[in-house]
């Protein structure tokens, strides 16, 4: 099912509050940039629109001014997962709830490892992998409630139709 | 042309693999751009400087209900605690009047000392006081927005300071906003003196983890608990505001806990320090 405009400003409007929400929350656990990666994940976006892409990374830049981030990457996170949705879509496991858990799981590490790796070479820091793993726990546990919320949605938007 | 223009559009729309080639496009532009980040610092400051402002005034505006919420649950929260820190500042009363009094007498017979030495006064400064508006310190790039820019004659590099020691120094500014670079973020280094002027090291920020010193001579005499400042060396921070404390050691590094706790910060003071040392 495509992306309509309405429902794709809707997103848009969706992203842009939960990006905002940096501005209010300073909890090292739940992560905003995780939570938005989790829906760009959960949603069908169709496989000829181009323009999704583009807007993903624009969100991501708008998220690295807010919070003072090297440019881009946000956007490459969020780019990461659009990839992730498409390949799973591409191979027809999209409708697979626990097929595309794991493959969440799976590349959820290897973020977590690719970010260790980066914080410790280019940085010269040690990640404190507790809170990574933590965060990264809760965005698993949100993936349910998200994913469900998004289908249910889907069923009433065909029903609508 | 119009006609044709539309075609092209559509069959470029229509392509299956159109999303998945401007996502690794876009991927290999950042990483491109992450590799070259030292050449492009100045344009990289301007899009930030420019746009800052405006993307916080929308984020602040859009999670405002939000916020509303915090700021209720906030409240309820601190009326629940107003009675035990009553009872708290009562008992500490005496003792902060007796410090009170301490300090005093210190900073007299230290003034006393200056003016007999003839010490020159450029440690003196002017500050200007904001208040913070957003707190990102717990996140990895630790900043800080306060509410005052160029139109307060805040300016770059500008030190920043809180109740309780240094907390950093203005990154970028705007009219009305100033973004401030936490001494814990991991892209800090400050020059600093530890247990007065015995050991100079390097204070290097760790982003939410404790910041450590390396580059310090004789190591081993360092002890745990000897006080933090910074040493002034740099031009950018005034010599002796207080940082923190060593709360651990090993070989080539020390672990420091910083005095500042920047999540309960609500007011900054911005030093003129540079001004005045330049007069």
């Amino acid at each position: 099912m495509l992306i309509k405009i309405g429902k794709y400003l809707m997103l848009n409007l969706i992203f842009l509050f939960i990006i905002s929400l940096n501005v209010i929350f300073t909890s090292r656990i739940v992560d905003c940039t995780l939570i938005v990666a989790l829906i760009i994940y959960v949603i069908n976006w169709g496989q000829n629109d181009f323009f999704v892409p583009i807007s993903i990374f624009f969100w991501g830049i708008y998220q690295d001014i807010l919070i003072s981030l090297p440019l881009g990457y946000s956007g490459l996170i969020f780019l990461f997962f659009y990839l992730i949705n498409y390949i799973i879509s591409i191979y027809g496991v999209f409708n697979y709830q626990s097929i595309k858990f794991a493959v969440l799981i799976i590349s959820m590490s290897v973020y977590c490892i690719i970010r260790s790796v980066y914080v410790f070479l280019a940085l010269e820091t040690q990640s404190y992998i507790f809170i990574e793993l933590l965060s990264l726990l809760i965005m698993a546990l949100l993936f349910f409630p998200i994913n469900n919320l998004y289908l249910i949605l889907q069923k009433e938007y065909a029903k609508v139709r | 042309m119009r006609v044709l223009g539309n075609s092209r559009f559509k069959r470029f729309k229509g392509q299956k693999n159109t999303p998945i080639a401007i996502s690794i496009v876009l991927i290999i532009l950042v990483i491109l751009f992450f590799i070259s980040k030292n050449k492009n610092i100045g344009l990289n400051q301007n899009i930030r400087a420019k746009s800052e402002a405006v993307i916080y005034s929308l984020s602040t505006t859009v999670s405002y209900p939000v916020q509303i919420i915090k700021n209720g649950v906030d409240s309820i929260k601190d009326l629940k605690n107003i009675y035990s820190e009553n009872k708290q500042f009562k008992s500490k009363q005496f003792l902060d009047s007796v410090s009170f009094q301490e300090m005093m007498t210190l900073k007299l017979k230290i003034a006393e000392y200056e003016k007999l030495l003839n010490v020159s006064k450029d440690i003196d400064y002017n500050f200007i006081t904001s208040r913070v508006v957003a707190d990102f310190s717990k996140k990895f790039n630790s900043t800080l927005i306060i509410n005052a820019g160029n139109k307060d004659n805040v300016y770059l590099d500008m030190p920043v300071i809180g109740s309780n020691g240094l907390v950093g120094r203005v990154s970028s500014v705007s009219n009305n906003i100033a973004r401030v670079l936490l001494i814990n973020n991991i892209n800090s280094r400050s020059p600093v003196n530890i247990s007065g002027n015995d050991f100079q090291g390097i204070l290097i920020g760790q982003g939410p983890e404790n910041p450590i010193i390396q580059f310090v001579d004789e190591i081993e005499r360092v002890s745990i608990g000897d006080l933090v400042s910074s040493s002034g060396k740099g031009g950018i921070f005034p010599p002796n505001i207080l940082i923190g404390q060593i709360v651990n050691k090993y070989s080539n590094r020390l672990e420091v806990e910083l005095f500042e706790d920047f999540e309960k910060l609500s007011h900054v003071r911005l030093i003129e320090y540079e001004i005045l040392s330049e007069s």
